[in-house]
């Protein structure tokens, strides 16, 4: 087991080094796609920015609070972008039956399906994500007590998975349909419904995205309980159970997705 | 008989395609309009109007600014990149067809089919369970005037976009900077009128505003002049034609460059 | 021991009916009306350590659901299978640990890297250890010498250079079994022989039993001593390649183009010329189907092709040549014409 652990460990440092490598053919491109990344950020904060010139605070958060928020939010969506980037292809290596290779590998599929991409321009997501936060907490007074920064990985930990967990199901719809753009595209877009208070919702839309799609436990539950633990609710404890056990909901969508899916021709 | 069966078959496929990515892209579009409406409701809090504008017409506003830029994203800058990698651009200059024309007609195509499948449904959501309303007047017409001016400009500074395909391999990036660029100083993330004022004057003098801010405002705002409005049109017109001879130029001057390297 | 066992196995898929038109289109929607497509129809075989079967048949015969049951991609619907001990839908990836699998014209190299990353990347993932990728390597040039090729992408391989970098690397853990699916198609006649001969050494210097699926019979003659064919389904054949021999090597055709070309003046001129070599009684046809193209069919026991080809280029003014494939799909007719029995 843990030699298996270690086995799959290096394999991944190998396989995405060569990736980098390979891609860093295109450097210009790797440069002007972060600059994109960064200014679509800057732009979301750049909206706050401007709300918050007109109002003192949004659903009873402040400006420094929400940004705290969406610094966090940066943070749980990057892995998926990282490390999960492939999913973005996934579509076209069934239509076009190159997914096959895949199969023929003494490996996990899903780890090395995923593991022939990384997208390094996320990384320049979790800079701006880690300065955002830095920025806003020390707006804040917050301290980084030893309990709080275990918390916050914690947190960021099972948040990642969420995202993680919500994009590789929405993926895995190519599976059946062959045509999963779009349903991906709404899985994205739902992403960013995380970086505002989930208590700006309503009843339904509220119960939506706490119990059914849990995109609340993003970036803002596990905000709450950093910056006002007193209001947070009993939900973010169980957190790392959410996570988890979305995640391996994914897996086995995954996997059922690949045992039925039999290649084109015949 | 296979023949047909084949045939059927694809045009089946085809529709099942385009049936769900009909469905998830109008899902996709509703679940934004009730952020939208949740977000600036709690915005707005007890406030009856913030920076001149009540919630209905930001409401209104912002719905028509995100269902315009879902409207006018046709990918045509992929098109026109496809179009230069693969070298058809080079040949198509042998043909008697304009390339840039016969791009932003099959562009303007889809455009028309997006308002078909995104924007009727959005306004009927906004209309129907949100209960939006806007003044009716003058403002209708000069929108219904506004919009396909707003499209060809949009259109034509993708087709820019799509031109730096001649220089670069990094699309992705140039078109995702420009997309954001544009949402934010054209009013599709904040309404223009909540910028500061030094900020507003200086986006006065960009084209950006003409593609969001101007239909939007027209729609929402019926108290204006007719002289405001065919200002307004004016200002529209006379950016789509700045940009449109900006792109002829960009266009002759990186063929000229490129057949003289041989690339 | 066989390594390969498969016993009644079958697979058959539900396949909607579908019904024309707009409305039908709009009736399949809903419709539970299935139809049964038998893809794998109750076969069986063993295969032995160190064969080379070709495993052959039309498009659509069964012959990819096979190998993808065989590699653990598809599960059966009945019937057993086992590949060196496993049961391969179950073990996926134990049974991968001992398979190399060349996959139709796709590569399983990575498309951006030098091949030598390719290799280097492969060794970590089969655990391949040093002293064993040391040996391999240095098999594998001397076999097809392909030093020259571990700087470049695989990308700008030619399709020949990448076919042969893919079975090598499909060799490079040393795998029982090797399933080579079309390894020629689209290739010229030279690099083809490169190939063949490649696989051959391979072949027999680890005794790797290998699996060849091919509609290019001239494949199956250089390499394999057992062939099964395969048509909707079903095994027509099992056995001794010599026995099919007699139906597809008998007759080869032979398309020549001569200049100048002056119809029957010429098409009388080249059997003239065969006959000076042949004598009368030979049985052999030399006939026109196409201006300026002329087809000389003859047995191959009595005529061997080279010998054919070498004569009447220095007799003749012949300007281009072509060897006619034969079609898989005439054996497979005049089989069930009843001519194996």
């Amino acid at each position: 087991m843990f030699a298996n652990l270690v086995h799959y460990g290096r394999l991944y440092l190998r396989l995405e080094a060569q990736y980098i490598k390979a891609r860093m053919n295109y450097r210009v491109d790797f440069i002007v796609s972060s600059i994109g990344m960064i200014f679509s950020n800057i732009a979301s904060l750049a909206v706050f920015w401007v709300l918050f010139h007109t109002i003192p605070h949004l659903a009873g958060w402040t400006f420094e609070e929400i940004l705290f928020i969406y610094g966090f939010y940066l943070l749980a969506v990057s892995p998926a972008q990282i490390f999960f980037d492939h999913i973005w292809q996934l579509r076209y290596h069934l239509m076009e039956g190159t997914f096959i290779k895949y199969y023929f590998r003494p490996l996990n599929m899903m780890f090395y399906y995923m593991s022939e991409m990384v997208d390094i321009k996320g990384f320049a997501q979790v800079v701006l994500g880690g300065a955002v936060i830095a920025y806003a907490s020390t707006q804040l007074g917050l301290t980084w007590t030893a309990g709080r920064i275990g918390l916050m990985i914690l947190t960021l930990f099972s948040a990642s998975l969420v995202v993680i967990a919500i994009l590789v199901i929405a993926s895995c719809a190519a599976f059946w349909t062959l045509q999963s753009y779009s349903i991906l595209a709404l899985a994205f877009r739902l992403r960013e419904f995380a970086q505002y208070p989930t208590t700006i919702f309503d009843g339904f839309f509220r119960f939506l995205f706490t119990y059914i799609i849990p995109i609340g436990f993003i970036a803002f539950y596990p905000s709450q309980l950093m910056l006002r633990p007193q209001e947070a609710s009993w939900l973010i404890y169980i957190s790392p159970v959410v996570g988890i056990a979305l995640f391996a909901l994914a897996y086995l969508v995954w996997s059922v997705g690949v045992n039925s899916y039999s290649g084109t021709g015949s | 008989m296979r023949r047909y069966l084949a045939l059927t078959k694809c045009a089946f496929l085809t529709g099942m395609v385009w049936r769900a990515h009909f469905i998830f892209t109008l899902i996709s579009n509703l679940a934004y309009i009730v952020i939208l409406y949740f977000l600036w409701k709690s915005i707005y809090g007890v406030s009856q109007t913030l920076n001149g504008m009540t919630f209905n017409q930001v409401f209104v506003y912002m719905t028509v600014t995100s269902s315009i830029f879902v409207l006018f994203k046709t990918w045509l800058e992929w098109q026109v990149s496809r179009d230069i990698i693969s070298g058809a651009i080079t040949t198509q200059l042998t043909k008697p067809l304009d390339h840039q024309l016969m791009v932003l007609s099959h562009a303007f195509g889809r455009t028309l089919n997006n308002a078909l499948v995104i924007t009727l449904p959005a306004l009927a959501v906004l209309f129907g369970i949100f209960r939006a309303s806007i003044p009716v007047g003058w403002n209708v017409l000069f929108f219904c005037l506004s919009l396909p001016l707003a499209c060809l400009l949009s259109l034509v500074i993708d087709y820019i976009i799509g031109l730096t395909s001649f220089y670069t391999e990094s699309l992705w990036g140039i078109s995702t900077t420009k997309e954001i660029i544009v949402l934010v100083l054209s009013g599709g993330l904040v309404p223009l009128g909540f910028f500061p004022e030094v900020m507003r004057n200086i986006l006065s003098y960009l084209p950006f505003q003409a593609i969001y801010h101007t239909p939007a405002s027209i729609l929402t705002d019926a108290s204006l002049s007719l002289a405001d409005y065919t200002s307004m049109l004016g200002v529209q017109a006379a950016w789509v034609i700045v940009l449109l001879v900006i792109s002829r130029l960009f266009f002759s001057q990186a063929v000229k460059a490129v057949t003289i390297n041989g690339g | 021991m066989a390594i390969i066992g498969v016993k009644n196995l079958s697979k058959h898929f539900k396949v909607l009916n579908r019904h024309e038109g707009l409305l039908g289109a709009a009736r399949d929607l809903f419709s539970t009306d299935y139809r049964l497509v038998k893809a794998v129809d109750d076969i069986s075989f063993q295969i032995e350590p160190g064969e080379i079967v070709g495993y052959i048949g039309p498009n659509g015969a069964g012959k990819s659901t096979t190998i993808k049951m065989m590699t653990g991609i598809l599960k059966p619907t009945e019937g057993k299978i086992e590949v060196n001990g496993n049961v391969p839908f179950k073990n996926r990836q134990k049974n991968a640990q001992n398979m190399g699998v060349i996959f139709g014209q796709r590569t399983q190299l990575w498309w951006d890297l030098p091949v030598i990353e390719s290799f280097k990347l492969l060794k970590e993932i089969y655990r391949v250890d040093q002293e064993t990728y040391d040996h391999q390597m240095g098999m594998f040039n001397e076999l097809a010498d392909l030093k020259a090729l571990y700087p470049q992408t695989v990308r700008s391989l030619s399709l020949g250079q990448r076919m042969l970098c893919d079975i090598t690397a499909s060799f490079l853990h040393n795998p029982k079994i090797v399933f080579l699916d079309e390894p020629t198609i689209g290739l010229d006649i030279s690099i083809k022989a490169r190939i063949r001969e490649l696989i051959k050494e391979l072949n027999r210097t680890h005794n790797t039993t290998i699996i060849l699926t091919t509609h290019d019979i001239g494949d199956v003659e250089a390499l394999c001593s057992r062939i099964i064919i395969i048509d909707q389904g079903h095994i027509l054949y099992d056995g001794d390649i010599k026995r099919v021999n007699q139906l597809f090597g008998a007759y080869r055709t032979l398309r020549v183009q001569v200049r100048p070309y002056k119809g029957e003046q010429t098409i009388d001129q080249v059997r003239q010329t065969l006959v000076e070599r042949y004598g009368e009684d030979r049985d052999f046809t030399v006939r026109s189907r196409e201006m300026g193209w002329i087809n000389i069919t003859f047995r191959q026991d009595e005529m061997p092709l080279l010998e054919v080809l070498n004569y009447a280029m220095s007799r003749l003014p012949i300007r281009d040549v072509q060897i006619v494939e034969l079609a898989l799909e005439g054996v497979i007719r005049r089989i069930y014409e009843g001519a194996l029995q």
